[in-house]
């Protein structure tokens, strides 16, 4: 029984880790109705900035990853210009294929400068620290990003439906033609929930080389697993993404543990044949 | 009477092309490099495979993401027949691109009624899920894949180790039927079905076309032909297992040669393919000492780049510049 | 038996009564007008006759055939053909094209098509434009270009959903002309349409709904005449036009 619950937690910090992932990607997809395919590559651009941050300078992830989601904000926001913005009003498929080069373009820039080596940091102020509760075993690390993520969360939830900025990305996700006539300017909203898209993935993946090993293949199975929860809990619904997130995470635990781990990825992307099947919208879309 | 006129100048370029490629092997001098050869088997490969889903993605305006399961199936019949079986591929290749083609159907009929994203999402999964369930599907040798032992080349086990010329001619047959299938769907009923349902599913409809009729057949004709080339990568490579041909980046390839070369135009998908194989393969090549990846790096940017700035890819270019003479050359007059 | 027969057709949106008890016959060979002020139910009738909606209650008969449950597809394929009051061009498509899409409903042979759209196109007075993309053309063409390719399915039934809204006075002139040229060649048209004047001149009966109901049927000089019908819908203005017109015609 105990095992059950170890096999369980560790479901439950996964699925919190895909949250942030996914809810930066919700964000955009219900804003702008893009699927952001380098959102992946994002997490690993946090994750490298973090390990050679903490590498040469011995800085630890806690403070890397802030340094992390500045900079993914940054790069974000850059992509929204230069590539995003150019597809908006073309076909569906557009913004989804030019993100598609740009995580190759940045998995391959990862793979030539810094070789495809897994690397971990050692000696961090989380790293391989765990605690005891009733049998169950706790990891640090995980705990701590699970309550950054669930805190990252609330923070972009209550930004979109609580304040005057989040007025203005929902009437923009709602009608643009509409926000603009009412003096929304779009293009500063689409910026900037692409930079916050990118924000939420910068901090998470900053805090993650204390026990997660970062290598440019990194991103690309993220990103998958991210589109996953989206799409199953609905679009652009964040607690869909959550609650998504967390049953995604715990099928991957379970049948990697009870089944055979091969079937991890079969059972979550067959879970989301499953559910799109019968509610074609997901679970919190109509 | 202009119209006839257009005809003649498309068949002309068509069968002129094929007669070009048809000696092509049998220029000497440079041409004759094993090397070289591997570059233009490539290219006839992967602009065969990013024909065949042209035609569903194209041509009707399926995005599908999924098609290295159908490439899959047909590099396991294949090499199902030659390893398992010790037959010839050629059972093998048709039993594998009718299944891939039922598969299709069956995979499609309840995908189509997912719209957008949530479409594309599910052809990613069902890679995935194909994938990781032929790693431990011991029947078809599981995660080692299947490898060819020795065989007689020729025609008949369609194997060569000497010289690449089989390949090419091989190759180049399969150019021969998929691009000639699609020559005969654009003019034809299907091909006008299958624009008008990208164009307008409702109109389509509304016309007496039953949407959902044209684009199953989209998918198994495309299905049938992606499988056609994924036995002849079995055999090219002499073997075959998951990661190789059923993977995100494989179903990738089919799309983005494509949309380089130019979405739902007949000679996009070799232009694509005859811009980034000799791009991949030339610069593994001589830059090979910059690193690993910087094939995938300019791979990268070019993708970029062309669905930024010319959503038409190649093809949208020499339209442009082909438009541009003839208005010059009627303001000439 | 009429070609057309729409019996008690009712269609319901939630608690919205798009339709109510809407019943009416359409002979083969007559023009119908389908008038009635916005919001009347016509274009919601038009779904359902074609098969783009399933009514809620009620049944439609086409060439005696029962075609309520039927797809769009099948219906079109049986003779009945809509054009769509908001035009839907198939965009990246040549205008030959467009009308080809329609022409390959009789038959697979690609010449026999051709032939078909080539006279269809010069029918709707579009063989000038054959070549150009359907995306770009201007509006009136756009209208005829829908008219076109309905035309090249040879139908039996051919139901126009305000063909001649937003057209100058001139285009509609053209778009009367083609109507009464496609009536002489024995196709049954069922006509939604705002403008009065022009359905007036060519429609052997007008079928008035209001609020979803049927509110009079019948010649189109008793329907205007028709006490309910100038109250619901034309208005006193509209009837002082007409006398108008019709003063002049006589004068003329």
């Amino acid at each position: 029984m105990g095992l059950f619950f170890q096999v369980a937690l560790d479901g439950l910090f996964n699925g919190l880790l895909y949250a942030v992932v996914a809810a930066g990607l919700s964000l955009i997809w219900g804003v702008m109705d893009v699927i952001n395919f380098a959102h992946g590559e994002f997490l690993m651009i946090a994750m490298y900035l973090s390990y050679w941050l903490g590498f040469i300078w011995k800085i630890d992830p806690l403070v890397s990853s802030l340094a992390g989601g500045l900079f993914v904000f940054l790069v974000g926001a850059l992509t929204y210009k230069l590539i995003i913005s150019h597809t908006i009003g073309k076909s569906a498929m557009s913004a989804l294929l030019a993100t598609f080069g740009l995580s190759m373009l940045l998995k391959n820039i990862c793979l030539n400068r810094f070789s495809p080596n897994f690397r971990l940091l050692q000696e961090t102020a989380l790293g391989g620290k765990t605690f005891n509760v009733g049998g169950i075993i706790v990891p640090l690390p995980q705990l701590v990003i699970g309550i950054v993520a669930l805190a990252l969360l609330y923070v972009v939830y209550h930004l979109v439906k609580k304040t005057r900025l989040g007025w203005a990305i929902q009437a923009t996700a709602m009608d643009k033609e509409a926000a603009e006539l009412m003096g929304i300017d779009t293009e500063k909203i689409y910026l900037l929930v692409f930079g916050l898209g990118g924000a939420c993935v910068g901090i998470a993946g900053g805090l993650l080389p204390s026990y997660l090993a970062v290598h440019p293949e990194v991103g690309g199975l993220f990103s998958l697993i991210a589109f996953v929860c989206v799409a199953m809990g609905g679009f652009g619904s964040i607690p869909g993404a959550l609650l998504a997130s967390l049953l995604i995470g715990l099928v991957e635990a379970f049948a990697g543990f009870y089944i055979a781990p091969v079937f991890k990825y079969v059972a979550v992307f067959g879970l989301y044949l499953v559910v799109v099947m019968v509610r074609p919208r997901g679970l919190f879309g109509w | 009477m202009k119209a006839r006129g257009k005809t003649e100048g498309k068949d002309l370029l068509w069968f002129g092309l094929l007669g070009v490629l048809a000696v092509m092997p049998l220029i000497p001098g440079p041409l004759q490099g094993s090397f070289t050869q591997h570059v233009m088997i490539q290219i006839l490969l992967y602009a065969c495979m990013a024909q065949a889903w042209n035609i569903l993605g194209g041509y009707c305006g399926q995005v599908s993401f999924g098609h290295s399961v159908f490439f899959g199936i047909g590099a396991y019949g294949a090499g199902m027949a030659v390893v398992k079986y010790g037959m010839i591929p050629w059972p093998g290749a048709i039993a594998g691109a009718l299944i891939a083609a039922a598969v299709a159907v069956a995979i499609s009929y309840p995908c189509f009624k997912l719209k957008g994203h949530y479409f594309a999402i599910a052809t990613f999964a069902i890679v995935e899920i194909c994938n990781r369930l032929f790693m431990v599907w011991y029947w078809v040798g599981g995660a080692l894949g299947l490898d060819y032992s020795f065989s007689e080349p020729g025609w008949t086990h369609f194997v060569w180790y000497e010289s690449k010329r089989g390949y090419f001619y091989g190759a180049l047959l399969l150019f021969i039927l998929v691009f000639g299938v699609v020559r005969w769907i654009e003019k034809n009923r299907l091909g006008f079905y299958l624009r008008a349902v990208r164009e307008g599913q409702e109109t389509a409809e509304s016309l007496g076309v039953n949407s959902t009729k044209v684009k199953l057949m989209a998918m198994a004709v495309s299905a049938f032909m992606a499988a056609l080339c994924g036995a002849f990568f079995a055999q090219y490579n002499y073997r075959v297992d998951p990661p190789m041909v059923m993977s995100l980046d494989m179903s990738m390839k089919f799309v983005l040669i494509t949309i380089l070369g130019g979405l739902g135009t007949f000679y996009g998908p070799l232009l694509g393919a005859a811009l980034l194989i000799p791009l991949q393969e030339y610069s593994r090549a001589l830059l090979g000492g910059m690193g690993g990846g910087v094939d995938l790096i300019i791979f990268g940017l070019l993708i970029i780049v062309v669905v930024v700035y010319q959503p038409k890819g190649i093809m949208g270019i020499i339209d442009g510049i082909a438009s541009k003479m003839k208005r010059s050359e009627e303001g000439g007059k | 038996m009429a070609l057309l027969e729409v019996r008690n057709v009712t269609m319901k949106f939630g608690s919205l009564v798009a339709n109510d008890d809407v019943s009416f016959d359409v002979e083969k060979g007559s023009v119908v007008g389908l008038i009635g002020p916005n919001g009347a139910g016509k274009t919601t009738l038009f779904n359902c006759i074609s098969g783009f909606y399933k009514p809620t209650s009620g049944k439609l008969f086409f060439r005696g055939q029962d075609v309520t449950d039927m797809p769009a597809y099948a219906v079109a394929r049986l003779g009945a053909v809509r054009t769509f009051q908001v035009v839907h061009p198939l965009k990246e498509m040549t205008v030959l094209d467009n009308v080809l899409v329609g022409a390959f409903l009789r038959g697979a042979s690609a010449e026999k098509a051709h032939e078909v759209a080539r006279e269809c196109l010069s029918l709707c007075q579009l063989e000038e434009i054959s070549d150009r993309m359907a995306g770009g053309l201007p509006i009136g063409y756009k209208k005829r270009l829908e008219m076109a390719r309905a035309l090249a399915t040879g139908p039996e039934l051919l139901m126009l959903d305000e063909g001649m809204a937003g057209l100058t006075s001139t285009e509609i002139k053209a778009a009367v002309e083609i109507i009464k040229g496609l009536q002489k060649r024995g196709i049954t048209l069922l006509v939604v349409e705002h403008i009065m004047e022009a359905i007036m001149s060519v429609a052997d009966k007008i079928v008035v709904l209001d609020g979803g109901v049927k509110i009079a049927e019948g010649a189109p000089q008793e329907v205007v005449n028709d006490e309910r019908v100038i109250t619901a819908y034309l208005g006193a203005k509209f009837s002082q036009r007409l006398q108008a017109s019709r003063g002049g015609a006589n004068n003329g």
